[in-house]
């Protein structure tokens, strides 16, 4: 070993330190209290706004046009479902309209909008000789008997509803129910969680009351079922504990070594929750995961603080100085190791999506913290507690028995296994390059992709596609003129051709402006005959016949929104839509008439993605170059830096390989993983590489001075993949799907990290550390 | 609650004569909440723009149709057969005109002049074809309908052509709207305004214009019916039954018999060349936009997808059966192709109607 005693070679911070024990200990417990308080009160936060790309030309369109566009996304559909027959029958209607009643009387629903068969704004229309004859669509009866029903099958035929409001198959209709995001009296914002929750009771109630089912749709549905989502967070952070400390107790035969670093790394959780909470960052469905991160990443490196504890307290000295050793052993590489896994974190700030910049900075502050608390406060407390006996022979045994089965690993070094372990490198590498090439851009599964593909929302979304003409994927283009000029016919030829150009786009359903508005007036005016469905020159004849389409077009006729219908928001949809758009704006805008992408849930994605596609290259970069940066800086050897990064980004490609196989696409939420997992990945490398470079410069044989390296620290890198892949692993039971994703990839880079930093870093170092080298090389070493 | 019929927010003859208001017999309501998609919910109500009454210019004449692959799943809104010709050439919006020499089954796009909506067309030869539509403009084939050329087109009249009638290759009279109908003796090269050969004071829109019997017949809206026995040099106001729009007529077998349909399945049927008209009672109150005839046989098609068979309609006991597709389109026009299989046009473009199998008969 190379521990000294003399005194004058202790650091001033360790000196520091361990002689003023119990003043750390008095404030890290005032500011745990502290933040503590601090951290009760967080909460969290499902701002839209934050997920988007707000520097994104498209999105700055978008909120320059916000006031105009209006709130008219923000709409709830309840498909109420027939579990007999169609929905002519009494019954369905009576549930139908007692429904109707209870939804118009939730609080956040905007009354006058809310459309059902029962509602007075949903009307009959007829051409007759005499003019247009219209009506209710609801018959006007306390009762609905069986006439009833029959009035409304006639009425429903010449509603035009069919596909809207009405299944296609009159298996059920649905209930539009439009919300006002803040009420217009009180001044309150939506409730979405509490909104969500009475749908919820609506469905169950109206299920067994009523025989009806309810499938229910909504961007307010999608935030509750976020958030209800987020309460299961809690769970799996206990069960992370649990785990964690089950493992720590098997591995260490001591319950002082267990709860040690599991407070630890709770008070650093705690730390940080309060540090948001102060600094004012706030928590998000993405920034979430970084307390499991930080409780993982306090856990390893507390792991690596007891291991040694362990092996310095099987030689018979006492706790203080046991823990005095491991410091001075362990706190440059535990500060190495954390400050590259906080600056690995920064290099996400380059990407411009708010919840990606909140993930990073909690991140570093969660690093930030660990030091102090898993460096610092972790050796003074175990100065105080001895480690049990059971503890001390666990050590032992390991450490000094001959460990059968790191000897195994150890030939990776050796010049036999060496080759082999780079060949299979290479193969995997080739493997996952050629694998990973289908990987795409964007969310790739239908409906909502916050959530599972198999989660109650999107088998209701898919219920409500699959039955009536609507697509839940709009691409919006704003279209920009002078002031009273969106209705010109020069504007509205403009849109009509821009309209049939993206119809003709693979993967366009249909498309929506005032045009078709105008074409639909105009032709109704002349006895709903085809041959009018169209422009006319005439500007009375258009402006009249927009009057009532005023959802169409902003209030001083400047700006009308082109809504195209996809088929789904893959990357490749959205690519033809953006290339068709651009192609065509570039022949037709002028300075009066600007065809502007773009909004609607297509258009946003489309913006994010284009983001995240030209960040991503970016943020790969930036991780290695500071990643690489640092392991030269601490061991000023390029080999080192070699053999620590190859293994690092062949497991970066092969998680690449593996999301293009389980069809995870590049997104916000999965763009962070591969920072992250090479931040803290690179941790193993440190550790192992700083223990290996200490043997050897002792003058040992490669294959000897890994075999002493495994004994002495192996266990705990193994132990610290094995626990930081716990810590996110509970995430994929997460409903949803983001976190599913995140957690699952980040589990296959922290596991896949440790297997190619023990076995493929000491095979790169039999090549690239050449033994005859070793002794010059190591002469003149930074320490 | 709203009236039940409601009164006019909007007068259709605010046109580019000029004219606030004019007294029309009926009135109609712009309903268009009703008509167009009802997901978005309405804003504050906009102040209409303000727009001079400025005609307004036209894009370049040059413009072509696009050439799309949905072309023949547009709207389209005729379809005819070629004499003497396998070929089906259908026409519609956006200046489409399609051609298929498989019975419907294959359609390519032609190469059209002109991007406004094209209403109906006919062939007086296998090569020689006239389609007309908005703008009033006319267009000209004479290889059968892949290439067309414009004869005419009168931007500022604002109305649109709504049908095109041609004896021979040469001559041929379109109608329209507002009582727009143009003459033409010298195959397109002139044409000639025959406003005040029809007393039509009121200027309702012309809809269809067909050979019957010796005569000539025009049909169009509030129930006008004109005929001329000069091949429309002349024509003399007839007075029906029905004060609704008729769309369409189709010569039945048999001496001066007839078939007139219109609006809210109103069909009258003529014996005597159009003196006297009398009401076919059908099951269906769709509007019926249009017809073809095949022997005894009528078949209707029309409003959301409504199809009326019509069997030996000459004779004493005609049955008329309706009943609507699926898919509920609108269809505008049906036509027979050289397989017997019916091909109509409307909404989504072509729909087969009745498989190639089936007798030339409407069965």
């Amino acid at each position: 070993m190379t521990n000294t005693h003399q005194n004058d070679l202790e650091p001033f911070l360790e000196r520091w330190i361990f002689s003023h024990r119990g003043l750390l200990l008095i404030v890290f417990a005032l500011v745990t209290l502290f933040l503590g308080y601090q951290a009760k009160s967080i909460r969290p936060d499902a701002s839209f706004e934050n997920m988007i790309p707000l520097e994104h030309p498209y999105i700055v369109k978008m909120l320059e046009h916000r006031e105009d566009l209006g709130g008219g996304g923000n709409t709830i559909r309840i498909a109420v479902v027939a579990k007999e027959g169609d929905i002519f029958t009494p019954a369905y209607l009576e549930a139908l309209k007692k429904l109707t009643d209870e939804v118009t009387f939730l609080k956040g629903v905007d009354r006058t909008g809310l459309k059902s068969l029962w509602t007075p704004n949903v009307r009959w229309l007829e051409v007759t000789e005499d003019g247009f004859v219209g009506g209710t669509v609801a018959p006007q009866t306390d009762q609905c008997n069986v006439s009833c029903a029959d009035e409304v099958r006639a009425n429903v035929l010449k509603s035009g509803q069919i596909g809207r409001l009405v299944a296609n198959n009159f298996g059920s209709s649905i209930i539009e129910v439009p919300l006002q995001e803040v009420d217009p009296v009180s001044g309150e914002r939506l409730d979405y969680p509490g909104f969500s929750k009475q749908l919820e009771q609506l469905r169950d109630r109206y299920q067994t009351e009523h025989g009806v089912s309810l499938h229910i749709v909504g961007f307010a549905k999608v935030v509750g079922d976020l958030f209800e989502g987020v309460s299961a967070v809690v769970v799996f952070f206990l069960a992370a504990i649990v785990i964690t400390a089950v493992l720590l107790f098997f591995y260490s035969r001591c319950y002082r070594c267990t709860l040690v670093p599991l407070i630890c790394s709770i008070i650093a959780v705690v730390w940080l929750l309060g540090l948001l909470q102060v600094l004012g960052f706030g928590l998000d469905l993405y920034s979430m995961l970084v307390p499991f991160l930080v409780f993982a990443i306090g856990v390893s490196h507390g792991v690596q603080m007891i291991n040694n504890i362990g092996i310095e307290s099987a030689k018979g000295i006492c706790p203080l100085t046991a823990s005095r050793h491991t410091f001075r052993a362990l706190y440059i590489p535990g500060m190495i190791a954390l400050v590259s896994d906080a600056i690995g974190f920064l290099t996400l700030l380059v990407i411009d999506i708010n919840v990606i910049r909140s993930l990073a900075m909690a991140a570093s502050i969660g690093v930030a913290v660990i030091i102090l608390t898993n460096l610092i406060l972790l050796p003074v407390l175990m100065s105080y507690v001895r480690v049990t006996d059971s503890g001390i022979r666990a050590a032992k045994k390991d450490h000094g028995g001959d460990g059968g089965i790191w000897k195994l690993v150890a030939h990776c070094a050796s010049p036999v296994v060496a080759p082999v372990m780079i060949v299979v490198a290479v193969v995997f590498a080739g493997a996952g390059l050629y694998l990973s090439q289908d990987l795409k851009i964007g969310d790739l599964d239908p409906g909502a992709p916050e959530l599972k593909p198999d989660s109650r929302y999107n088998l209701d979304n898919g219920y409500i596609t699959g039955n009536y003409s609507t697509s839940a994927d709009v691409f919006v283009t704003m279209v920009e003129t002078a002031p009273q000029q969106c209705s010109s016919f020069e504007t509205m030829d403009a849109i009509d051709r821009y309209m049939w150009t993206m119809q003709n786009v693979p993967g366009v359903q249909s498309t929506l402006s005032l045009v078709t508005a105008s074409k639909q007036v105009i032709k109704g005016l002349n006895e709903g005959n085809p041959k009018w469905e169209a422009l006319s020159r005439n500007s009375y004849v258009l402006n009249s016949s927009l009057q009532d389409a005023t959802a169409l077009y902003n209030t001083d006729c400047s700006l009308a929104p082109v809504m195209i219908y996809l088929d789904d928001h893959k990357a490749e949809t959205l690519e033809r839509v953006v290339a068709a758009t651009e192609a065509f704006a570039l022949q037709n805008n002028t300075d009066t008439l600007k065809f502007q992408m773009a909004t609607g849930n297509a258009g946003i994605e489309s913006a994010t993605n284009q983001v995240i596609g030209s960040a991503q290259n970016q943020m790969l970069v930036w991780v290695y170059s500071v990643v690489a940066l640092l392991c030269f800086a601490t061991f000023r050897s390029l080999r080192a830096v070699f053999c620590i990064i190859i293994p690092l980004s062949i497991t970066s490609v092969l998680c690449q390989a593996l999301m293009a196989q389980l069809g995870i696409g590049i997104k916000v939420a999965t763009l962070p993983v591969i920072a992250l997992g090479v931040g803290i990945g690179v941790d193993y490398g440190i550790y192992i590489y700083s223990r290996l470079e200490g043997f050897l410069k002792e003058g040992m044989p490669l294959e000897q001075a890994y075999l002493m390296t495994l004994r002495t620290t192996g266990k705990a890198v193994v132990f610290t993949g094995v626990t930081l892949g716990i810590g996110v692993a509970t995430w994929v039971l997460s409903p949803i799907k983001f976190q599913a994703d995140m957690g699952l990839l980040l589990t296959f880079m922290f596991i896949w990290n440790m297997v190619g930093a023990i076995c493929l870093l000491p095979a790169l170092a039999r090549f690239l550390l050449k033994p005859g080298a070793h002794p010059r090389e190591l002469a003149n070493p930074a320490t | 609650m709203k009236p039940e019929v409601w009164l006019p927010a909007f007068a259709r003859r605010v046109s580019a004569l000029g004219e606030a208001t004019r007294s029309v017999k009926r009135y109609k309501a712009a309903a268009v909440s009703l008509l167009i998609s009802t997901s978005l919910s309405s804003f504050p109500v906009a102040q209409a723009s303000t727009v001079e009454a400025k005609l307004t210019e036209a894009k370049p004449s040059s413009e072509l149709a696009m050439p799309t692959e949905l072309a023949s799943r547009s709207l389209l809104l005729d379809i005819d057969r070629l004499p003497d010709s396998e070929r089906l050439v259908a026409v519609g919006e956006r200046g489409h005109i399609v051609f298929s020499d498989d019975h419907g089954i294959s359609w390519k796009q032609a190469t059209v002049p002109t991007r406004q909506m094209l209403t109906a067309a006919v062939f007086p030869t296998a090569d020689i074809g006239y389609a007309v539509g908005h703008d009033a403009v006319i267009l000209k084939t004479e290889d059968g309908g892949k290439n067309w050329n414009k004869v005419y087109s009168d931007l500022e009249l604002e109305k649109p052509l709504m049908d095109v009638w041609f004896r021979d290759a040469d001559y041929g009279i379109a109608v329209g709207a507002y009582g727009l109908i143009l003459r033409t003796r010298d195959g397109g090269k002139s044409w000639e305004d025959l406003y005040d050969a029809v007393e039509n004071e009121d200027e309702f829109h012309y809809n269809a214009i067909a050979p019957l019997g010796e005569g000539l017949m025009i049909v169009g809206e509030a129930g006008t019916l004109y005929r001329s026995r000069d091949e429309g040099e002349s024509w003399e106001t007839l007075y029906g039954e029905y004060d609704g729009s008729y769309f369409g007529l189709i010569s039945l077998p048999g001496e001066n018999q007839a078939l007139a349909h219109g609006l809210r399945g109103n069909v009258y049927r003529t014996r005597d060349g159009g003196d006297n008209w009398q009401q076919v009672e059908l099951d269906t109150d769709q509007t019926l936009f249009g017809a073809i005839a095949v022997e005894g046989d009528v078949m209707m098609v029309g409003y959301s997808g409504v199809v009326v068979k019509g069997q030996g309609v000459s004779s004493a006991t005609p049955e008329y059966k309706s009943h609507t597709r699926a898919d509920r389109m609108t269809l505008s026009k049906v036509t027979l192709a050289a397989n017997g299989s019916l091909v109509a046009v409307g909404q989504g473009g072509v729909h087969i109607l009745s498989p190639a199998s089936s007798t030339t008969g409407v069965q």
